[in-house]
């Protein structure tokens, strides 16, 4: 049976876990599974960043994932960046199993602004979306409404939706109708 | 051997948002894809200062003064005075971060499309950029040489380089982009920056990251070997 695993690294009661799931579910037709791990993501800090490698907590979810889950997407509130760029949102396996989105700036507060529960969760769900359409092997969508365009700043988030364009979705539906395309867990 | 790969990939990327926009039925970009794709016309017969300004005419994003990018990450833009500055692309400016080294042709020299222009270089390293337009050199922003760090802070604006008369514009402009285009290739090329530092861990192989701006001076991160390679496929030359 396929299920897609979240493995939550937060235990944030502000995001609206249950809608999530179904949210995640609904898209990518599969039951979801949330694990909350205890786990010491100091490994992946950055002193000269002051930041968290999102290629290593991606690692690390590979290595804890488990196995017969069909994705397994890392949730953080950690602040994550790669070495080109000041921060990222998230990264995904490129149509692998593993994928990670951080909500450090998904918060309206983060910019100064008053907080919005609705607004964070709209944009945790478009990351989400977003990077587990990388582990099917989707890649940047030209569509900037499309949740897989790439986003840069926050604001970029707020401009797209929350769904796949027609070209994307098409593309979605036929990795979930061949998962012997799938990488093996 | 890179650099044609990286005009094969401009092609086809240019081929496919020429497809795209065409639907969209916008006139502007289908101007300029239909130029890209399918060659500018010659004009053949009209002298070339006419044909610069029927380009300007029927091209309003070059009009609008629409940065224009060459693959090898210079960029050119009308100016006021129907000129052409040129400059070093923000690709250029976020690999070597502030320059310490900056030489450019005096007024006068005469530029070659696709062949090196000025030098730019960081802590000993260096990249001979390759010109974006044919034509004399009327013009050398002071500013830039003076404090090189310009061309990081503001690559369009105050860190331009050079004004150029150009002298070949209407046959060289289909070797230039602008626009979503532009977009999609400069994305490209910071996927290959983040390509050049290799997956950290092979087990992941291939990753997609969403989210902030380049870092300033990339390149520093760079082995001696991965800036060269690196180097070469961005900016093309030797
Ligand atoms: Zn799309
Ligand atoms: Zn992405």
């Amino acid at each position: 049976m396929r299920y897609l695993e979240i493995v939550s690294f937060v235990k944030d009661p502000e995001y609206d876990w249950p809608g999530l799931c179904q949210r995640l579910g609904q898209t990518f037709r599969m039951t979801v599974q949330l694990t909350w791990p205890t786990l010491d993501l100091e490994f992946a800090y950055n002193p000269a960043r002051g930041q968290y490698l999102s290629t290593a907590m991606l690692s690390k979810l590979l290595e804890i994932r488990n196995p017969a889950a069909t994705k397994s997407l890392g949730i953080t509130d950690l602040d994550l960046f790669i070495p080109i760029l000041t921060y990222v949102f998230g990264e995904a396996q490129l149509g692998g199993t593993v994928a990670v989105v951080s909500g450090h700036r998904l918060r309206p507060s983060f910019y100064g602004l008053p907080d919005d529960r609705d607004l964070r969760q709209e944009r945790l769900i478009k990351e989400a979306v977003h990077e587990l359409g990388h582990t099917f092997g989707l890649l940047h969508c030209p569509n900037q409404l499309c949740v897989l365009a790439s986003s840069t700043y926050a604001e970029n988030i707020d401009n797209k939706g929350t769904e796949f364009c027609a070209h994307c979705q098409g593309l979605i539906n036929d990795a979930l109708a061949n998962p012997q395309t799938w990488p093996r867990p | 051997m890179t650099f044609a790969i990286l005009i094969v990939f401009l092609a086809i990327a240019l081929a496919v948002d020429w497809q795209l926009e065409r639907k969209k039925n916008s006139r502007r970009v289908a101007l300029a894809g239909q130029m890209s794709v399918q060659g500018a016309p010659k004009l053949v017969g009209i002298p070339a200062a006419d044909r610069a300004a029927i380009f300007r005419k029927v091209l309003p994003a070059l009009a609008a003064r629409e940065v224009y990018h060459h693959p090898g990450h210079a960029w050119a833009r009308w100016t006021d005075d129907d000129l052409i500055s040129v400059g070093a692309n923000e690709i250029s400016g976020k690999l070597m971060g502030a320059l310490d080294l900056l030489e450019l042709p005096p007024v006068g020299a005469h530029l070659r499309q696709g062949r090196p222009a000025w030098k730019m270089g960081r802590k000993g390293r260096f990249v001979e950029q390759l010109s974006p337009l044919s034509g004399e050199v009327v013009e050398v922003n002071q500013a830039a040489l003076t404090r090189p760090e310009l061309v990081n802070d503001a690559p369009y604006r105050r860190g331009w380089l050079l004004k150029i008369r150009p002298s070949g514009l209407a046959d060289e402009l289909e070797n230039l982009f602008a626009g979503s285009l532009a977009d999609a290739w400069l994305t490209l090329s910071k996927e290959r920056i983040n390509a050049a530092f290799g997956p950290p861990d092979s087990e992941l192989l291939a990753t997609a990251q969403d989210g902030g701006e380049l870092i300033d001076g990339i390149g520093d991160q760079l082995s001696d070997a991965q800036w060269k390679t690196l180097s070469r496929q961005l900016f093309g030359g030797r």
